[in-house]
C-alpha cells in the first residue's frame, strides 16, 4: 500500500490546478458559467473551451502525444480529473468521443483511422454522438434493425433510424451499429460505422429532454453512403467493438470519481449551511448526507484499487457493470438529498427558465440509471458474468 | 499510489484462506457453539502456530511485525469462513493497543503480554468507555474467556484481570459470541496510564476495532453471497433454477456491488490506521459504515433467497448471518459511523452532531439498521 502520489504526479497536479484556475470559465472573470451545452450558443461555447484545453494539451492527457495527448497513465488521468472537477470546469461536450469512441479506436481502429479521427476529436473540431438505440431496440440492443448494405467494393449504404442520441442535435459525427448481414440475428452480423452527420440522407430531429433543451436527437438514415474506411473493426464484428465501447461507458473512463466527490463535498457544505440556521432540518437529513458522501468516497477508493490492478497488468472486465450501478445510484443520492435540504427553493427556475444547479444535477443524475445500459441490464450482467447465475 | 494488497500480502491471505478451508468448516462452527466458551482452544493454538495471532506483534516480541493492513486481509478471510475465535479482539485490537502502550508509554514491561498474544498463550478482550467515570456493567465481548481485559476511555486505560472486573458472562444470539459484563466500579484497579497522552491511543482503539471488524464483515458478506448464489443455482421452482429469475438475480447483484465497494474502503482504513494518517478515524468510519451495510444487506438477501430453509438453524446460513448482525453493531453501527464521518467533514461540528465524541461505548449502538 502506498497512498501517496509520486513527486512527478504532484507536480503534474500543481500544473493542472494552476492552468485550470487561470482558464476555467468563471463568473469572476466574466467568462462563465457557460450556457447549457444543449443550446446552440452553449454548444459552441463548450466547443471553444475544449479547443483551449486542446491547445494547451489538457483535453486528453492519457492519449498518445501524436494525437494531442501527453501519453500519461491512468493514475495521472485520475489526478487530472480530480483537478478538473474541483475547479468547477464545464461538462465535456466531447465526452462521447474522447471517453467512449477513442479507447475503441485505439483498440480496433486502423492507423489511418486514428490519424484521421483522434486529433479533431481531441480539439472538439469534430464532436461525436452515439447511434445505438432505436425505437424498438433499447435495453435489447442486439435487436437493432437499421441496415447497412454493401454497395460495390468500396462502400456501404445505411438505412434506418437511431434515437436518444445525446448531443445529436449539434454533433458533427456519429458512431453507430448497423445490421450488415440481413440473414443474421441478434449479436451476429452487426457492423460499427463512423458517419458524418452532414452526409446526404442524414436527417436530424432534436428532442427536448426533461430540462426542456434539445439534449437528444433522433437520426434518420435514407440511403446514406459510407466508404469502407469508415467501418471500425471488421464487418460483422460490430457487437464486440460495441461492447468495448460499453465497457468504457460503464466503467471509469466516462465517470471518474472526482465528479461525485466534488458534488458530495458541495452537499456537505450545503448541509453545514442549513445546520447553522435550521438545526432540526439538518438533523433530519444528517444520515442521508453522510451516506451519500461515504458512497462517493467508496467509489473513489474502488477506482484507485481498480487503477492499481490495471497498472499491474490486470484487465477491466465485467466489474464495469458494478461501477455503473454504483456511480449512478451515488449521483442520485447526492442530488436527491440536496433537494430535500433545499425544499421548494430547489424548484425555482431562473429568468431564462433554467433549473438551478442542484435541480439541473438532479435531472442529469436521473438519466444515470438509464443510459449506458439500464441498471437492470447491468444487474443481469453482474449476476450472470460475475456471479455465474444461470441465464 | 497503490491501493490494494501486493503479491506477498495476497499470498499471506491466500495461505490463511487455505487454513480456514481445512480447519473451519460449518461443522466446526457448530461444535464451537456447543462448547463452553464459543470457540476452540485447539484451533487457537494452531492460529498461533501459523503466526496469525502475532501478525501485528513486533518481531522483537515473537510476532510477524506486520501492520493493521495485513491484519485486515486476515480478518476478511476469517469472516468468509465465520471463524469463531476472538481474533479481532486479541490479534487486532488487543495487540494494537498493547503495541501502542509499549511504544508510547512503555507499558507493559517486556517480556509481557505481546509475547503471550503471539504465542497463543493469552486472550485479550478490549472495551471502550465514553469517559473515565466508572460506568456500571458495560458489555465486553470475550472478556469472560480473556486473560487480560483492556478498557479504553478518552483519558485513561485500564488493564484488568477478568477475575476482578467480570460480574457475569452471557451467551449472545451468535453462539460463538459470549459477552461479559465488566464493572469498573467494583474493580479497585487504577488505570495503567491516564491523561491527555491517552487520547490518541484511545481513538486508535476505536478505529482499529471498527476497521478489523469491517474487514470481517466484508468476508462475512462475501461468504453469504457465495452461499446464496450456490443455493439459487440448485434450487428449482416453476421448472427452473431460481437463480435464473431476475427478481433473484438483481438482489444478488446488489449484494455483490455493496460488498465489492466496501472492500477498498477497508484497505484504505487499515493502511491509514497503520501509518497514522490524519484521516485515520474518518477512514475507519467510512469502512465500518460501508461494511456493516454490505453485510446486513447480504444477510437479508441470502435469507430471502434461501426462503424457509434459511430460516432454520439446520441451514448453515444463520451461523454467518448472526455473526454479521452482531458485528454490524459492534464498534459502532452504521448510523454511529455516518455521524462520525459527517462530524469530521464540517469544521465546526454543527449542533446536530455535537455529543458524537470519540471513542465510544462499544455496544451501545442501536440496531435500527438491522432490517
Amino acid at each position: 500500500m502506498d497512498l501517496s502520489f509520486t513527486p512527478e504526479q504532484e507536480a503534474f497536479r500543481a500544473e493542472a490546478r494552476a492552468w485550470l484556475e487561470a482558464n476555467v470559465p468563471s463568473v469572476s472573470r466574466g467568462t462563465g458559467p457557460l450556457p447549457s451545452l444543449d443550446t446552440p450558443e452553449g454548444f459552441e461555447a463548450h466547443r471553444a473551451w475544449e479547443r483551449l484545453m486542446f491547445e494547451n494539451r489538457w483535453s486528453v492527457v492519457s492519449w498518445p502525444q501524436r494525437y494531442g495527448g501527453r501519453g500519461l497513465g491512468v493514475m495521472e488521468w485520475l489526478v487530472f480529473e480530480e483537478e478538473y472537477w474541483r475547479s468547477g470546469a464545464p461538462l465535456r461536450v466531447g465526452q462521447n468521443g474522447i471517453f467512449l469512441l477513442a479507447p475503441t479506436l485505439l483498440e480496433f481502429g486502423t492507423p489511418e483511422q486514428r490519424e484521421r479521427f483522434l486529433p479533431p476529436m481531441a480539439s472538439a473540431e469534430e464532436v461525436w454522438c452515439q447511434g445505438w438505440s432505436e425505437p424498438d431496440a433499447g435495453s435489447d440492443l442486439a435487436g437493432i434493425r437499421s441496415r447497412a448494405d454493401r454497395r460495390g467494393s468500396d462502400g456501404w449504404v445505411l438505412n434506418g433510424q437511431k434515437t436518444w442520441c445525446s448531443r445529436g442535435a449539434y454533433a458533427d459525427w456519429l458512431f453507430g451499429l448497423f445490421r450488415s448481414d440481413p440473414d443474421t440475428e441478434r449479436h451476429r452480423g452487426l457492423t460499427y460505422f463512423l458517419v458524418p452527420m452532414d452526409a446526404p440522407g442524414v436527417t436530424v430531429r432534436p428532442i427536448a429532454q426533461l430540462d426542456g433543451e434539445p439534449g437528444f436527437a433522433e437520426v434518420f438514415f435514407d440511403d446514406v453512403e459510407v466508404p469502407v474506411d469508415q467501418v471500425l473493426g471488421e464487418p460483422g464484428q460490430g457487437w464486440e467493438v460495441a461492447m468495448a465501447t460499453a465497457g468504457s461507458e460503464r466503467g471509469l473512463n466516462l465517470r471518474s470519481p472526482a465528479r461525485y466527490t466534488v458534488a458530495a463535498n458541495r452537499l456537505v457544505e450545503l448541509w453545514s449551511e442549513v445546520a447553522s440556521r435550521d438545526r432540526d432540518l439538518a438533523a433530519m437529513h444528517a444520515d442521508a448526507v453522510a451516506s451519500a458522501w461515504i458512497d462517493a468516497e467508496a467509489y473513489r477508493l474502488a477506482t484507485y484499487a481498480a487503477a492499481t490492478r490495471l497498472a499491474s497488468g490486470g484487465k477491466a472486465g465485467s466489474e464495469a457493470s458494478m461501477n455503473k450501478i454504483f456511480w449512478s445510484e451515488t449521483d442520485l443520492a447526492i442530488h436527491a438529498t440536496a433537494l430535500a435540504l433545499l425544499g421548494a427553493e430547489a424548484e425555482l427556475l431562473s429568468e431564462e427558465g433554467r433549473p438551478g444547479d442542484w435541480m439541473d444535477g438532479y435531472l442529469f443524475s436521473l438519466a444515470g440509471p438509464i443510459y449506458a445500459g439500464t441498471n437492470e441490464i447491468q444487474r443481469n450482467v453482474v449476476a450472470e458474468r460475475v456471479l455465474g447465475l444461470p441465464r | 499510489m497503490r491501493l490494494g494488497p501486493d503479491l506477498d500480502q495476497q499470498e499471506l491471505a491466500g495461505a490463511f484462506r487455505s487454513f480456514c478451508d481445512k480447519e473451519c468448516s460449518a461443522q466446526h462452527i457448530r461444535d464451537a457453539w456447543d462448547g463452553d466458551r464459543g470457540w476452540s482452544t485447539e484451533r487457537w493454538k494452531r492460529l498461533a502456530e501459523i503466526g496469525v495471532l502475532g501478525v501485528r506483534v513486533p518481531e522483537a516480541y515473537g510476532g510477524m511485525g506486520l501492520s493493521d493492513f495485513e491484519m485486515a486481509l486476515i480478518a476478511e478471510e476469517a469472516g468468509r469462513m465465520a471463524l469463531p475465535e476472538p481474533l479481532v479482539d486479541t490479534a487486532a485490537v488487543g495487540a494494537g493497543l498493547l503495541d501502542d502502550l509499549d511504544r508510547l508509554v512503555g507499558w507493559p514491561p517486556a517480556p509481557g503480554w505481546l509475547e503471550r498474544v503471539a504465542s497463543g498463550d493469552a486472550v485479550v478482550a478490549v472495551g471502550t468507555l465514553d469517559s473515565s467515570v466508572a460506568s456500571p456493567g458495560i458489555l465486553v465481548h470475550a472478556a469472560g474467556e480473556a486473560d487480560l481485559v483492556l478498557l479504553a476511555a478518552p483519558d485513561a486505560i485500564w488493564a484488568l484481570d477478568p477475575a476482578d472486573c467480570v460480574t457475569e458472562v452471557r451467551r449472545g444470539l451468535d453462539g460463538t459470541r459470549r459477552f461479559a459484563r465488566v464493572d469498573l466500579g467494583s474493580s479497585r484497579a487504577l488505570p495503567v496510564v491516564s491523561g491527555e497522552q491517552v487520547r490518541s491511543i484511545s481513538v486508535a482503539v476505536t478505529d482499529r476495532g471498527a476497521t478489523a471488524t469491517a474487514a470481517m464483515l466484508v468476508g462475512l458478506g462475501a461468504g453469504m453471497l457465495d452461499m446464496a448464489v450456490s443455493y439459487a443455482g440448485q434450487r428449482r421452482q416453476f421448472g427452473r433454477q431460481i437463480g435464473s429469475f431476475q427478481a433473484v438475480k438483481h438482489q444478488l447483484a446488489d449484494v455483490a456491488v455493496r460488498v465489492e465497494f466496501a472492500r477498498p474502503a477497508v484497505w484504505r482504513a487499515a493502511a491509514s490506521g497503520a501509518s497514522g494518517d490524519a484521516t485515520a478515524s474518518r477512514d475507519a468510519s467510512v469502512a465500518k459504515a460501508l461494511a456493516s451495510q454490505a453485510a446486513l444487506l447480504a444477510s437479508r438477501t441470502a435469507l430471502q433467497v434461501h426462503g424457509a430453509v434459511g430460516y432454520t438453524s439446520e441451514c448453515d446460513l444463520h451461523l454467518w448471518a448472526k455473526r454479521a448482525w452482531s458485528l454490524a453493531s459492534a464498534w459502532g453501527d452504521v448510523t454511529f459511523h455516518r455521524r462520525r464521518v459527517l462530524a469530521s467533514l464540517v469544521p465546526d461540528p454543527a449542533p446536530p452532531l455535537q455529543g458524537q465524541a470519540q471513542p465510544m461505548d462499544t455496544f451501545r449502538a442501536d440496531r435500527g439498521a438491522l432490517l
